[in-house]
């Protein structure tokens, strides 16, 4: 601790303390032995990070890293609709830190309450014994996703806020979603929303509305009917696959209705009122199952950092928060992940959103990984000859699967002047119809263990 | 450079990459050239290609590695790979094919 103080006062001699990052470690490392990068969230893309900063941080000595999170394992949101239909359980997607922790991760459980940028500390309630503040030479953050209310909400007398029947953060509420499935009967429906984009893994909730009328089916219930409630325009991924599976696999089952603004949300009642026509009308849904899975905004950690969109714009060589705060950008603070918003743009310059996605999250944690230890070695700082990409594969039924891919590259698009400069997405596209099939149904066991593996291993 | 954007962009855009080249790997010395494009593989073939269930690039030459790649991104869309070898600009190939012969 007596370090730390002695760093920071050296670097506030120096005038440096928002641009630590711009310091080589050859001079940190006369006042401290490694430094330190404290993650705060252990999903896909905080563990990732933690792993590739210990794998990769051997060019620079080695780094000090401490992963922060409110629980002891991770519940994979990936696979997680395969709980619900009784396929998977909810252990077989739990994922311990055991394995970070023999690379010389430290793991803290506990909650992040607060950061100070102007001090390099964040404030750590640990899950046993007194908060405290850690300090940090690096920070990133990859609290993924918190909820927006509903306009209306009303509880039922058992309990519950409006984010209890989400089931967007795999765990607890998985089970409970499972066990609302396996209680339906002939003639009752289950009621979903699908949130405003951009939210969390863009395919999820069309493959939920399939896994349930997959579910349904092979219950062969007479009447039940899963009705989808999108506040967007269209299907957000997979628009062919997704189509053919409402209109064709599961037709008859599958109602869906695009353009569904939320209004109101009664858990006493299962019962959810949308407009579709911008608040001219209202339509009312009463549900036997009400799977409200509402808006989203960064995790509560980074909001600080976030702007109007609800979540955290950053650089997209680094990951470096793009907010000021008290007149003070803080490049060596990081957000990746779910919760940040990066500059995205297709090959005609149009803007567009990098899916939130745990693959996504992986990739975008290893270009972080890279940037700070080139910022803390001192090579250069950043790489831009960077890509990122998320792939995932789709359960429609119990047996068949569809997939998704999606690739980005640094650079710009546009003609000079009129340049756009971000992530380039240079290619999108799903899986052709002949090809949504067992075969990927299989794959996509393949694909999730290697995900596991290569995050949190 | 002219050959990457008829590959990748349509007529009707411009791409421009930028191109920055970082000295060779040293014990010591900044992250090797390709490192961090070959890992954006590793989510599915595993951390430093040692995954199980899809096909491996390990033990294979440079050549061997972008030729498979350029083949994936001309061929039409049978898989994600075929996805995925289009989304890499000529010059990334090389360069992660580079790098992920050197794993073993």
């Amino acid at each position: 601790m007596t370090k730390m103080i002695m760093r920071r006062n050296f670097l506030k001699a120096a005038g440096a303390i928002a641009t630590l990052a711009a310091i080589p470690r050859a001079v940190q490392a006369a006042v401290t032995p490694l430094p330190r990068v404290v993650v705060v969230g252990g999903g896909f893309g905080g563990a990732t990070l933690a792993k590739y900063l210990r794998m990769w941080g051997a060019d620079i000595g080695g780094i000090n890293v401490t992963l922060i999170d409110t629980n002891p394992s991770h519940v994979s949101c990936v696979l997680s609709n395969l709980v619900v239909n009784g396929t998977k359980t909810l252990s077989s997607i739990t994922l311990g830190y055991t394995s970070l922790k023999n690379r010389g991760v430290t793991f803290v459980q506990g909650t992040a309450t607060s950061v100070n940028p102007a001090l390099n500390t964040v404030r750590v309630q640990p899950a046993t014994g007194a908060a405290y503040d850690q300090p940090y030479d690096h920070l990133v953050m990859s609290p993924g996703i918190d909820f927006l209310r509903p306009p209306v909400f009303t509880a039922s007398s058992t309990g519950g806020d409006f984010d209890s029947v989400h089931a967007w953060r795999a765990g607890p509420q998985t089970t409970w979603l499972k066990n609302q499935l396996a209680a339906m009967k002939n003639n009752q429906t289950f009621v979903m929303t699908v949130p405003k984009s951009p939210y969390r893994c863009p395919p999820g909730p069309y493959e939920r509305a399939c896994i349930v009328a997959d579910y349904l089916k092979s219950k062969k219930y007479t009447g039940a009917k899963v009705i989808v409630l999108d506040a967007n325009a269209s299907i957000q991924a997979e628009p062919e696959g997704f189509g053919y599976a409402f209109n064709t696999v599961h037709k008859g089952i599958i109602q869906y209705v695009p353009n569904a603004k939320v209004d109101s949300v009664n858990l006493a009642t299962k019962s959810i009122t949308v407009t579709t026509d911008g608040g001219a009308t209202f339509k009312s849904y009463t549900a036997n199952v009400l799977n409200y899975i509402p808006n989203q905004k960064a995790g509560s950690i980074a909001a600080p950092f976030a702007d109007a969109s609800g979540f955290v714009p950053v650089e997209p060589l680094s990951y470096s928060v793009k907010q000021a705060i008290d007149g003070v950008v803080y490049s060596n603070v990081h957000v990746i992940g779910d919760a940040c918003k990066l500059p995205g743009y297709d090959l005609s310059g149009k803007p567009v959103t990098v899916p939130k996605s745990a693959h996504m999250a992986n990739s975008e944690a290893k270009v972080c990984a890279d940037a700070i230890i080139r910022s803390l070695g001192g090579f250069g700082y950043p790489d831009d000859n960077i890509a990122t990409n998320s792939a995932c594969y789709s359960p429609i039924t119990k047996s068949v699967a569809s997939w998704l891919s999606t690739s980005f590259v640094y650079g710009s698009v546009g003609t000079a002047p009129n340049l756009a400069t971000g992530m380039i997405r240079t290619d999108l596209g799903e899986a052709p119809l002949e090809r949504i099939s067992s075969d990927g149904f299989q794959e996509m066991f393949i694909w999730a263990n290697n995900l596991f593996a290569d995050s949190f291993t | 450079m002219l050959k990457i954007l008829r590959l990748l962009v349509p007529a009707s855009a411009t791409l421009f990459l930028s191109l920055v080249w970082h000295s060779n790997a040293s014990a010591g010395g900044p992250p090797p050239d390709g490192r961090l494009l070959g890992s954006q593989c590793f989510q599915c073939h595993g951390t430093n290609g040692k995954g199980s269930g899809f096909s491996t690039f390990l033990g294979k030459s440079s050549t061997e590695i972008y030729n498979t790649l350029y083949e994936m991104s001309q061929r039409p869309v049978e898989s994600i790979m075929d996805r995925h070898a289009r989304g890499y600009t000529d010059q990334q190939l090389h360069l992660l094919a580079d790098y992920l012969s050197t794993l073993n």
